[in-house]
């Protein structure tokens, strides 16, 4: 955690330093917002060097139509009024066409209703609520949607062979995300659901929510859920004697607790499909130019993706917002970026995305296999 | 059958801790809110013994008799001086030193949840499951009940209280010590919370906002069971459980001949709620001063 702490202020005090060199008037202004103070802060810094790798590649290579990219990176300290300041500022005073951004759903989609009424273009690398598919033509997601991972799950489960699930998810935007689309997947596959639990968050026990499960009957668990409570209902499943294998979107942010008793039996989809060409330059760029810091977070990769396309699109179309939100479906077709080939719905929202199966096994999660 | 089962594991765990609120209202005549961080200071003491790698019998004992000395201390640091104030103000003040005990607890140990680790076999029986832990939690109430109630009613410390909490100035002028018999009731009261919190800490999880997520059921248990009578809190948490664990097993929709739809089970507390304030409307005589 400290480790964490050090790297992100260094970062933060880098990025800003870089924002301070004065644009020159050949320059094309690039906006990032990133909670470099405040919630997940490393988990910015890290989508922000990403960009930064992609930013520098691209200068080298003279730029886009012979101008420089002018990273201009504010930070939104995870709060919805500062992440509105930051995107007022870069819109509007630094004039950027187009600003790729870290942060929470909410944050997010409050930039993207200000990027919306303004004009301009927002490129998501770290919000995967559905609630991002009502802004096309305006928010672009490098990272796919809840519903995309979800559905992924569903089918993913009943080709294992499992007949009948429960859903065990939080009551919020992302478990019931989560669990619609896995539920309607599966169903689709031929399944059955036979119980739907969306547990409130915070509870000291959720004894009579794995009760009604247990009574239900079910193969397998279909499940999303982070931090305390997802621990909470884990110890209530091994006391009350729930043994049904769990098949969960993004496994790997689960609180695992009890080793020996969850060992083989949680297993699930994540956002995968770094280990190709791009990536593996991604990472070695990565380590050249912060060789101290260690192995980074899969966020690069949704950084560098989103400055490489954003870049094409430019190239293509020029510095007007519109022309380059019309550009971007266009230049994506056909690319294969650090998060694999790129490939959007009408809504500017990936589907097909390289997803990895991962598995919890002797006390760690590992990836197993990528999903087709 | 599962509904019985829950509810008495909930009684259990509210019970024991209710006796104490009832206990030291019959004597001293307030609502000690402390008294819920009692519980809480009980769990987290089992959870440093048993980290330390005491057995967790040992560590709930050793828990019982520290949180037993603390309510004595801080009897003698506050309570004792306030004995001629009125109940509101005692239970303002008390409110004051639960928040107190409260910040001490999430600065020792953070503001994250702890779980004490358990060996839990799942037991099916009837139609019902539960696990070994919560046959102990319940056999565990049982006992220590029993067990108090053998002293309230056997002993001559027994009958000493029972005599000071039917009325308290005539005890004392017949020779009974009511400095000595408060102590020895405020022990008694901090030993059963500290069970009870660390009953509760074994089967959920400790974080030092426990306490409100305890302080509305004990309370509800206590006022429904008659707020001086300390085996009226043991009736009144059964009740409650009850009425709590039914209400959230019923599927409402079903009956109404539409898709099933059950109450959330956060809305539990509520029920509480709601039967304390029916309980209060159909018998007010419960919340009056009377004899343990």
């Amino acid at each position: 955690m400290k480790r964490n702490s050090i790297l992100a202020a260094a970062g933060a005090v880098a990025l800003g330093l870089a924002s301070l060199a004065p644009a020159r008037a050949d320059d094309i202004p690039v906006g990032v917002i990133a909670n470099l103070t405040g919630q997940d802060v490393n988990t910015s810094v890290q989508m922000v060097r990403g960009v930064q790798i992609a930013a520098d590649e691209i200068n080298k290579a003279g730029g886009v139509n012979g101008k420089a990219i002018k990273l201009i990176v504010e930070d939104s300290e995870y709060k919805t009024q500062e992440a509105l300041t930051a995107a007022t500022k870069l819109y509007e005073v630094d004039k950027a066409p187009a600003v790729i951004m870290f942060g929470g759903s909410s944050l997010m989609i409050a930039v993207a209703e200000l990027a919306k009424q303004d004009g301009k273009v927002l490129l998501n690398t770290s919000s995967s609520s559905a609630k991002l598919g009502d802004y096309p033509g305006t928010l672009f997601s490098i990272l796919p949607l809840d519903d995309i991972v979800g559905k992924a799950l569903g089918k993913y489960v009943a080709e294992k062979g499992v007949k009948s699930v429960a859903t065990i998810v939080p009551n919020n935007t992302f478990g019931l995300g989560v669990a619609n689309a896995a539920g309607e997947a599966f169903k689709a596959a031929g399944g059955k659901v036979v119980k739907s639990v969306a547990y409130t968050e915070g509870q000291p026990d959720y004894r009579a929510d794995v009760e009604s499960v247990i009574a239900a009957a079910p193969e397998a668990i279909i499940s999303a859920g982070y931090g305390d409570d997802s621990r909470t209902i884990f110890k209530n499943a091994r006391e009350l004697g729930l043994d049904a294998p769990w098949y969960t979107a993004y496994p790997s942010i689960f609180t695992v607790e009890n080793e020996k008793w969850m060992n083989g039996k949680l297993s699930g989809v994540d956002n995968g499909g770094y280990g190709n060409a791009a990536g593996k330059a991604v990472l070695a760029a990565y380590k050249a130019k912060w060789p101290k810091d260690g192995e980074p977070l899969a966020h690069i990769y949704y950084g560098y993706d989103a400055m490489k396309v954003l870049a094409a699109a430019m190239k293509k179309a020029g510095e007007d917002p519109k022309a380059i939100a019309a550009a971007l479906p266009s230049v994506v077709k056909g690319y294969v970026g650090a998060t694999g080939a790129i490939e959007w719905d009408d809504r500017g929202q990936r589907i097909n995305p390289p997803l990895d199966l991962i598995e919890y096994k002797n006390g760690k999660f590992e990836t197993v296999g990528t999903l087709k | 059958m599962q509904v019985l089962v829950n509810s008495i594991v909930y009684a259990s765990e509210i019970a024991i801790i209710a006796v104490g609120i009832a206990l030291s209202y019959s004597i001293l005549r307030f609502a000690n809110f402390a008294h819920i961080q009692y519980a809480v200071v009980g769990g987290y003491a089992t959870h440093v013994g048993a980290a330390l790698g005491l057995p967790i019998v040992v560590a709930i004992a050793l828990g019982a008799v520290f949180v037993g000395a603390l309510a004595v201390v801080v009897d003698a640091l506050v309570f004792s001086r306030l004995r001629a104030i009125t109940p509101e103000g005692k239970m303002i003040v008390s409110w004051g030193v639960a928040l107190f005990i409260r910040a001490i607890i999430a600065s020792i140990f953070g503001g994250s949840a702890i779980v004490i680790e358990t060996n839990v076999v799942p037991i099916h029986m009837g139609g019902a499951i539960f696990t070994s832990l919560d046959l102990i939690v319940a056999l565990v109430t049982i006992g220590f009940m029993v067990l108090l109630q053998l002293f309230l009613y056997r002993t001559r410390h027994g009958s000493a209280l029972r005599a000071l909490a039917s009325n308290y100035d005539l005890a004392v002028t017949r020779g009974i010590s009511g400095v000595g018999m408060i102590r020895l009731m405020w022990f008694i009261s901090g030993a059963y919370a500290a069970i009870g919190g660390s009953l509760i800490a074994l089967e959920t999880r400790l974080q030092p906002n426990m306490d409100l997520i305890i302080l509305l059921p004990v309370f509800a248990a206590v006022t429904i069971g008659g707020l001086s009578n300390v085996f009226g809190a043991v009736l009144g948490a059964l009740l409650l459980s009850l009425a709590q664990n039914v209400a959230i097993a019923v599927d409402f929709g079903s009956l109404l001949g539409r898709d099933p739809w059950f109450i959330p089970s956060q809305f539990r507390d509520y029920i509480a709620v709601l039967a304390m304030v029916v309980v209060l409307i159909l018998r007010p005589a419960s919340v009056r001063p009377a004899t343990a």
